[in-house]
């Protein structure tokens, strides 16, 4: 039996992220707004000498997670925004689940989009994020409108 | 050069300025506030600091304001002007960082072009004459002719 390590990720549901898409937690960021963005994407984050965009679901919340959107060489990283920090866990390959088991909350949830797949955590079927799809333009309107 | 806006640091090319005016130099065309440039009324609009409202130039603005008249070179090549824009602030500006914006970010007919850090280490975002008016054509209502403003194109 195989393990594998995740992130554990709380917004207003639990998310998870496969260790490479994670790169730096930042606590004390320099974050500059913009004005005339998207509605949760409003901030850019100075991070390693480069400007890197936001992602905030919910209200002010200055833990910020660095993550590696792969196959975006447009925008190869993107920070979201998270009111505690994430947790580290190692799942077994029984605990993937083969397909999101949807709630009639969770149908609902834009983050689904962006599941790469999903896991069991703690007996609740949680999306593992691709960070390159939350950069999908029907995904940021889906977050806005949920 | 530097454009002061409230909170908001604007970086535009300094030829791209053809006129700086007062407040007192505000005339006034049924509801459209001018200033006049080689003969032409060129109407005078100003945003706020988060670019979510443009309206016309307030014509009763205190002193500290400026009116700004950009221009452009149209294709044939001699510098047009078409608007100009009330702002709190100018100042000439010496060697900018610049950085981009990721464009997802973006709402479409944003001006800003990319972001610059100033020599005071001041974050601030570079825009041009051509990105401002696309935004400002995106944004205002054109309910009457009783200005030049906005053109077609």
């Amino acid at each position: 039996m195989t393990t594998t390590t995740l992130w554990r990720v709380e917004l207003d549901r639990p998310l998870a992220l496969l260790e490479p898409s994670v790169v730096e937690l930042v606590t004390d960021g320099k974050e500059l707004r913009v004005p005339y963005c998207q509605t949760v994407l409003q901030s850019l984050l100075w991070w390693r000498g480069q400007w890197i965009p936001i992602l905030r679901t919910t209200g002010h919340s200055p833990t910020l997670l660095v993550m590696r959107a792969l196959n975006r060489p447009d925008c190869p990283y993107i920070a979201l925004a998270m009111a505690k920090a994430p947790q580290r866990c190692t799942v077994t390959d029984q605990a993937f689940a083969p397909a999101l088991a949807l709630d009639a909350a969770d149908a609902q949830s834009p983050w689904h989009h962006c599941a790469l797949s999903a896991v069991d955590i703690e007996s609740r079927i949680v999306p593992i994020i691709d960070p390159a799809l939350c950069l999908d333009e029907a995904f940021l309107e889906g977050l806005v409108t949920a | 050069m530097g454009l002061r806006l409230g909170a908001l640091y604007l970086a535009l090319p300094g030829d791209q300025i053809s006129q700086i005016n007062l407040p007192n130099d505000l005339q006034r065309h049924l509801n459209m506030p001018y200033i006049t440039l080689a003969g032409r009324r060129i109407p005078v609009l100003q945003v706020d600091d988060q670019l979510s409202q443009v309206r016309a130039a307030d014509p009763h603005a205190t002193a500290g304001h400026y009116i700004i008249s950009l221009a452009y070179a149209d294709a044939s090549g001699p510098l047009v002007t078409r608007f100009a824009l009330q702002v709190d602030a100018v100042q000439k500006l010496a060697e900018l960082h610049h950085y981009p914006i990721p464009t997802l970010m973006q709402r479409p007919n944003s001006p800003l072009l990319g972001l610059f850090t100033d020599q005071a280490q001041q974050q601030g975002f570079v825009t041009d004459v051509q990105a401002l008016e696309r935004f400002f054509n995106h944004l205002i209502e054109t309910p009457c002719d009783d200005h030049d403003y906005p053109l077609a194109g």
